[in-house]
């Protein structure tokens, strides 16, 4: 409870400081730092280890940043969150802080689930009825997961269309067994 | 006629479902599992989540809401927690938990939500109902005013139970608690009551031995087992004694009368604990959570007896609670004490000094069941409290007075014969008639001039007598329900002509 209120906030102080226009790069970049966190163990301990002191923890970040090609927004801000010691919850910032960036702008994020691959044109079209839907603009994530069998699977937030021919069989079973 | 089941038919039938099976959009709304472990969830999003609203896992597994969060809900698993692995999708079912209830689920043994372990295949019963409801309002309800028999004497003449009481029963373990229960249960054969046994946290072999108790008497005949044993997971174990309460209740609302037993509340209580810790909730007095008082009022609330225009039917609650050394100052037992309408106290030095059941005469008590007593029965109580409370007394003192005056050691025997006549067999219940009879012989001072070592004997024998030639005494007995002036001669009578053959 008391992680989620922190993030909270440190979501909240990097939307203010870095600016709407340049989220959506800080947040993919934040996405890579956490996943070389989540990878590398040396590099975890690097950031969190007491005994590193900070001007070594800077000089080595910013030789990693430069290596990775990250902004100085990006860079400020890992710096800041190593030094109080809540860099481990990144990915709780990262989740908040793409919520909030989302609900500025009026945006949702979808997930779409097909067993094979769709077509542009369809696409268009699923993007404007998802629109008209849930009246956000919509940014589609696409999977393909061949066990659906056929038709679409949407998440967006926490409602999930189901009109899958795995789903409507899952459907039909729980019927036939009610009787 | 056997029925013959056509496979023709069947298909058919099957055919047809899957025709009319309409192709919808399923919408759902659901949530992200982050944590998963000891029985309990932590899911990400189900925003519109409500509270005790049952959750649909993956691998047929279903939750239930505890915990509203910021943006998380806390949900407990009815199920194995082994099945569910973090990042699986959980769905809102818009439910609250629910278990089948009617006539079909007598004789049976069932586990938490309704489903048969006894394996004497599927139970047809057509109706469900929520497992929380809340307890009838007051204008539903009126006071108690019909005894509910134990067959225990010392209970009956003493601290008797109307139908619609919550009467707790509390001690040590291994001092007979579970044993009033059975005894209770194995009384009501024969007549109005329902019963539904809820076995809470115990061991199987205990639940075995119980069920095979109840078969060996024909107790099972009317009675309903709800088992979530202590190896089952610690939810299933917090929502047993709701489950079996609304079982309860289904024949409470149709004019019916039922018996529930709870054994026992304090294991109840420790799964509560468990939960309420693993979803970190923050612990109270001895690690319990904040609403374990609660806990029990809502649930022992739900016993009652409902006015006439309702049907008159009623829920009697027997719960059990067990002390430490006698403790009953506990956290846990302090609580029930407070919600329930009285207590029946059973103690250590007593069961092995030889006084089964052990009930402690002076600590218990029955705040409302004294106006359901028979008339007769409350007649000749009165006499035996105070002999017993007088016994009590003088029982201290004289263990330092080494000469004592006639009238003392008068009131001493009796008090030692009375102690003696409360004795009683486990299995053995007794009808109020013999329970009457008895206790008057024990009163009005017959006993008096039998050894102590007798008394055992002349009970049986003066029942055997009883039954064998005075069947009219009986009848006239439970027709008038009083003890006047010409019933008292002729019960004296009987006595003395027993007691003449008894001693010869």
């Amino acid at each position: 409870m008391k992680k989620v209120k922190e993030a909270r906030r440190y979501a909240k102080a990097l939307l203010n400081t870095v600016g709407i226009e340049n989220i959506p790069q800080v947040i993919t970049e934040l996405g890579i730092v956490n996943d070389l966190i989540v990878k590398s163990r040396e590099f975890k301990s690097f950031l969190i280890n007491p005994q590193i002191t900070p001007d070594e923890r800077e000089k080595g970040i910013k030789q990693i940043a430069g290596r990775l090609r990250l902004s100085e927004n990006t860079v400020k801000f890992i710096m800041h969150l190593s030094e109080l010691g809540v860099i481990l919850s990144l990915l709780e910032i990262i989740r908040i802080a793409t919520a909030l960036y989302l609900e500025k702008k009026r945006k949702a994020k979808a997930v779409v689930m097909t067993p094979i691959e769709i077509k542009k044109d369809y696409e268009e079209r699923l993007k404007s009825s998802l629109k008209k839907l849930i009246d956000r603009d919509v940014d589609i994530e696409y999977v393909m997961d061949p066990s659906l069998l056929g038709g679409v699977l949407v998440k967006v937030g926490s409602t999930m269309y189901d009109t899958t021919i795995k789903g409507q069989l899952r459907l039909l079973k729980s019927e036939l067994v009610r009787g | 006629m056997a029925i013959e089941i056509k496979t023709e038919e069947i298909r058919e039938l099957l055919k047809k479902q899957i025709t009319d099976f309409e192709k919808k959009v399923d919408v759902s709304e659901i949530g992200v599992v982050t944590y998963v472990g000891d029985g309990v969830a932590k899911i990400y999003g189900l925003d519109n989540a409500m509270a005790s609203e049952l959750l649909d896992f993956p691998n047929n597994v279903v939750g239930m809401v505890l915990n509203l969060e910021e943006d998380a809900v806390g949900a407990v698993l009815f199920g194995e927690d082994r099945l569910i692995k973090e990042g699986d999708i959980v769905k809102r079912t818009g439910k609250v938990m629910s278990c089948p209830v009617g006539e079909a689920l007598i004789g049976r043994v069932v586990d938490a939500v309704g489903r048969p372990i006894d394996g004497k295949g599927p139970i047809a019963t057509k109706e469900t109902r929520p497992v929380e409801v809340i307890a009838p309002g007051i204008i539903r309800r009126q006071p108690v005013n019909q005894p509910l028999q134990t067959g225990i004497k010392a209970i009956d003449s003493m601290i008797p139970i109307g139908r619609g009481q919550r009467e707790l029963i509390i001690g040590d373990r291994q001092i007979g608690k579970s044993a009033i229960l059975i005894d209770t249960v194995i009384n009501q054969k024969g007549g109005d009551v329902i019963c539904i046994y809820v076995i809470v946290g115990q061991r199987r072999p205990v639940v075995v031995r119980t069920v095979d108790i109840l078969e060996k008497y024909g107790a099972m005949e009317h009675t309903i087992v709800v088992v979530a044993t202590a190896s089952e997971p610690a939810p299933m174990q917090y929502i047993a004694p709701y489950a079996g309460c609304t079982m309860g209740e289904y024949f409470r609302d149709n004019s019916k009368h039922a018996l529930i037993c709870y054994d026992d509340l304090s294991k109840h209580a420790h799964a509560y604990r468990q939960l309420s810790l693993l979803l970190r909730r923050p612990p109270a007095r001895e690690a319990y959570p904040g609403d374990v008082f609660y806990l029990h009022s809502r649930l022992l609330e739900r016993a009652s007896k409902l006015a006439d225009e309702y049907g008159a039917g009623s829920l009697t609650a027997l719960p059990l609670i067990q002390t430490e050394a006698g403790d009953i100052s506990g956290y846990i037992p302090t609580n029930v004490i407070s919600i329930t309408d009285g207590q029946i106290f059973l103690e250590t030095e007593l069961f092995y000094g030889g006084v089964r059941p052990a009930v402690n005469v002076g600590l218990s008590v029955s705040r409302v069941g004294g106006a359901a007593q028979i008339k007769a029965m409350k007649q000749i109580a009165g006499m035996l409290r105070l002999d017993l409370a007088q016994y009590r007394e003088l029982a201290a003192f004289a263990q330092f007075a080494s000469d004592l005056d006639k009238a003392t050691r008068a009131q001493l025997e009796r008090g030692i014969r009375m102690v003696e006549l409360l004795k009683q067999d486990q299995y053995v219940p007794m009808s109020v008639d013999d329970q009457i009879m008895l206790i008057f012989a024990g009163t009005q001072g017959f006993l008096d001039d039998l050894p102590i070592e007798a008394i055992r004997s002349f009970e049986e024998g003066f029942l055997r007598y009883i039954r064998a030639e005075k069947q009219d005494l009986k009848k006239e007995l439970m027709e008038k329900k009083v003890l006047d002036d010409d019933l008292r001669s002729k019960i004296s009578d009987a006595i003395t002509a027993f007691k003449k053959t008894f001693q010869a």
